[in-house]
C-alpha cells in the first residue's frame, strides 16, 4: 500500500523553500514530486526595475550563504556587459573571498551533514572551526554574512599585511582540522554505514539529468567551471578538480572535505602571488549599458551558477536571469530519491540524501507524514534522521 | 573542441536554418534560428558531445519571445529561438537533455512559452493561488506596489 509523504516546505534558512512529495510503500520511496513555489520573491522581475548599482545589493540577497558567488557573478556579468575590467589585484582578492565563503560553505554543509546522520559532535566540532573562518570573511569585508565587498569595477576593500597574516595562520588551523575531519569521514564506521552506497546517482544519470557541482563530481563528472571557464585569476592560480567516482552520498562529503584543502592552497598561493596596484576602477553609480546581452558563469560552492543579463540601452536591465545550482541539482535528486532495481530508497535516508545535494536545507524543516485517511502525524528531520533502519 | 569548429561544423550540418551566428568572445557563441530548427540545432550540438544544457533563458523581447538554451561546458553556446506571441509555442527537448524538465517549466509559468512535448507541463514556482494566464515575467504584466505600511 502507498502513502503519500509530504517533506517541506519550511525551510528557514533556504532561500527557495522546497515542497517534496513522497510516494513510500513502506521504508521504500517510490516516487517524489516537487513544488517550488513557496518562496518565489520574483526577484528576475524586481531587477528589471533597478539600476545595475541598485540591482548588485538585491542579487546578494538571493541566499545568505551563496551570497559571495552571486555578487561575483553580477559584476562579472555587468562589467562584461558594459566593456569594463576590474585591476588584477581586485581579480585576487575577489578569489580569496570566493575561496573563503567556499570554504565556510563547505564546512557548514559537513557540519549539517554530520547532523543530518545523527554524529552530533562531529557536526559541533566542525561548526567551532568554521566561526575561524566567519571571523576572517568578517575581518576582510566587514560582514560576517552579506558580504558586500564586490562593486562594479573591482572590490570594496583593499587587504593589508596585518590581515594576509592573520589569514594565513587561522587557515594553517582550518588545514589541520580538516585533515582530521577528512579522516574521521574516510573511516568512521557510522558514517561510512549511513553514506556509502546511498543516494547513488551513476555517471550517466549525472550526465543526462544534467547536475554541477560537488554533485556531479562526486559521480565522476569532471566539471567545474573554474576550471573550464576561467573568470577570476583562475588560470593563474593553480589547483585541482576533485572528482570522486562511488556516485553516492559519501563521495558527496569528500569531495567537500578535498575542496576545503584545495581551497586553502588556493588562498594561500593568491596571498603569496598577490599583485599590487589598484583595487577598484571608478565607474559611475548610474551608468547606461550599452544594449547588448551576456552570460557569466561562477562556481558557487554549490556547483555552477549561471547569471544571463540583456540590456536596452537604458540605465536598468531588459532581462536578468538567475539558474541556481540547487533548481541544476532538483533532477538529480529526485533520481537520487527514488528506489530503483535493488537500489532501495529508505524513509530513513530521505534526510542525508536530500541534504547531499547542499540545499540549504535546515536542521528545524518540518516534516509532515499523512497516511491515508488524512491523519496527520507532524515530526521534524531530527526524529526522521533517527529512524535507524538497521 | 574550439569555437570556430563548432560554428563550422553546425553550418555544416544546418547551414541553411541559422539565421545568425556570432562569436562573442573567448568561449561564448551565439545561434539565432527560428523555432522550427530550435530543437534540430540542440540536438546536433549534442550529437557533436555539447551534452550539456545550463539553463532555458524566457525572454518577452516586445514583439515576440525569445528562448535561449544554453549549453556547453567549457564554451557556453546560447541557442535562439524566435517564438512569435500570438502563438508562443516551442518543441521541448526533454527527450534530448532530461534535465531540461524544470527548466522549461520555469519559462512555461513565467512567460507562457508552450513547451510541446514537455510531460510534466505543470506549476512549480508560483504560488497556489496565481490566477491562470497572468505570467509575471511579460512586459505587460506590472508587478503592484504596496504602500509602505505607517
Amino acid at each position: 500500500m502507498a502513502f503519500y509523504l509530504p517533506v517541506g516546505p519550511q525551510h528557514p534558512i533556504h532561500p527557495e523553500a522546497i515542497l517534496l512529495k513522497f510516494k513510500v510503500e513502506g521504508e521504500q520511496v517510490v516516487d517524489v514530486d516537487i513544488d517550488a513555489s513557496y518562496v518565489h520573491r520574483g526577484i528576475e522581475k524586481a531587477l528589471e526595475y533597478k539600476t545595475y548599482t541598485q540591482g548588485l545589493y538585491l542579487i546578494e540577497r538571493i541566499c545568505g550563504i551563496c551570497n559571495v558567488a552571486h555578487s561575483t557573478c553580477y559584476v562579472i556579468n555587468i562589467e562584461e556587459l558594459i566593456g569594463k575590467e576590474a585591476p588584477p589585484r581586485a581579480q585576487y582578492l575577489r578569489l580569496i573571498l570566493e575561496e573563503l565563503a567556499r570554504i565556510h560553505s563547505h564546512l557548514l554543509w559537513l557540519g549539517l551533514a554530520a547532523h543530518l546522520i545523527g554524529f552530533e559532535s562531529l557536526f559541533m566540532l566542525i561548526f567551532r572551526d568554521r566561526e575561524l573562518v566567519m571571523d576572517l570573511i568578517e575581518a576582510m569585508t566587514g560582514n560576517r554574512v552579506v558580504t558586500a565587498y564586490n562593486v562594479i569595477g573591482g572590490v570594496r576593500r583593499d587587504l593589508d599585511d596585518a590581515l594576509a597574516h592573520k589569514i594565513r595562520e587561522a587557515l594553517e588551523r582550518v588545514r589541520e582540522r580538516t585533515r582530521y575531519y577528512r579522516k574521521v569521514l574516510m573511516e568512521d564506521p557510522t558514517v561510512r554505514a549511513r553514506t556509502v552506497d546511498v543516494g547513488y546517482l551513476s555517471t550517466s544519470e549525472a550526465r543526462e539529468l544534467l547536475a554541477v557541482g560537488p554533485v556531479a563530481r562526486a559521480s565522476n563528472v569532471k566539471y567545474d567551471v573554474r576550471a573550464d571557464d576561467p573568470y577570476i585569476a583562475h588560470d593563474e592560480v593553480p589547483f585541482n578538480v576533485v572528482v570522486y567516482d562511488t556516485c553516492d552520498v559519501w563521495g558527496r562529503v569528500m569531495v567537500r572535505v578535498d575542496e576545503v584543502l584545495e581551497a586553502i592552497d588556493m588562498i594561500l598561493y593568491a596571498l603569496d602571488h598577490m599583485p599590487s596596484g589598484d583595487f577598484r576602477i571608478k565607474v559611475p553609480p548610474i551608468f547606461r549599458a550599452p544594449p547588448g546581452e551576456n552570460v557569466a558563469r561562477v562556481e558557487a560552492p554549490r556547483g555552477e551558477l549561471l547569471h544571463y543579463v540583456r540590456s536596452d540601452g537604458s540605465d536598468k536591465p531588459y532581462r536578468y536571469k538567475v539558474r541556481t545550482p540547487t533548481l541544476a541539482n532538483l533532477m538529480a535528486t529526485m533520481q537520487m530519491l527514488k528506489s530503483r532495481g535493488d537500489r532501495v530508497v529508505y524513509v530513513a535516508d530521505i534526510p542525508i540524501i536530500f541534504g547531499s545535494i547542499d540545499p540549504c536545507i535546515c536542521c528545524t524543516a518540518r516534516v509532515l507524514i499523512v497516511d491515508e485517511r488524512g491523519r496527520v502525524i507532524e515530526t521534524t528531520t531530527d526524529e526522521l534522521a533517527r529512524m535507524k533502519r538497521w | 573542441m574550439r569555437e570556430e569548429e563548432i560554428v563550422e561544423e553546425l553550418k555544416k550540418k544546418l547551414g541553411g536554418v541559422l539565421k545568425e551566428v556570432k562569436i562573442q568572445r573567448a568561449r561564448r557563441v551565439t545561434i539565432v534560428v527560428d523555432r522550427e530548427h530550435y530543437k534540430e540545432v540542440l540536438k546536433a550540438l549534442k550529437d557533436m558531445g555539447v551534452d550539456f544544457l545550463e539553463a532555458i533563458t524566457g525572454v518577452d523581447a516586445g514583439d515576440h519571445f525569445e528562448v535561449i538554451a544554453h549549453v556547453g561546458r567549457d564554451i557556453s553556446v546560447a541557442v535562439k529561438a524566435l517564438v512569435p506571441k500570438d502563438d508562443p509555442r516551442v518543441d521541448s527537448v526533454v527527450d534530448i537533455f532530461r534535465g531540461a524538465e524544470l527548466y522549461e517549466r520555469e519559462a512555461w509559468e513565467m512567460l507562457g512559452i508552450i513547451f510541446e512535448g514537455n510531460p510534466r507541463l505543470r506549476r512549480a514556482f508560483l504560488p497556489e493561488d496565481w490566477p491562470e494566464g497572468v505570467y509575471p515575467l511579460r512586459k505587460d504584466y506590472r508587478p503592484e506596489h504596496p504602500k509602505p505600511l505607517r
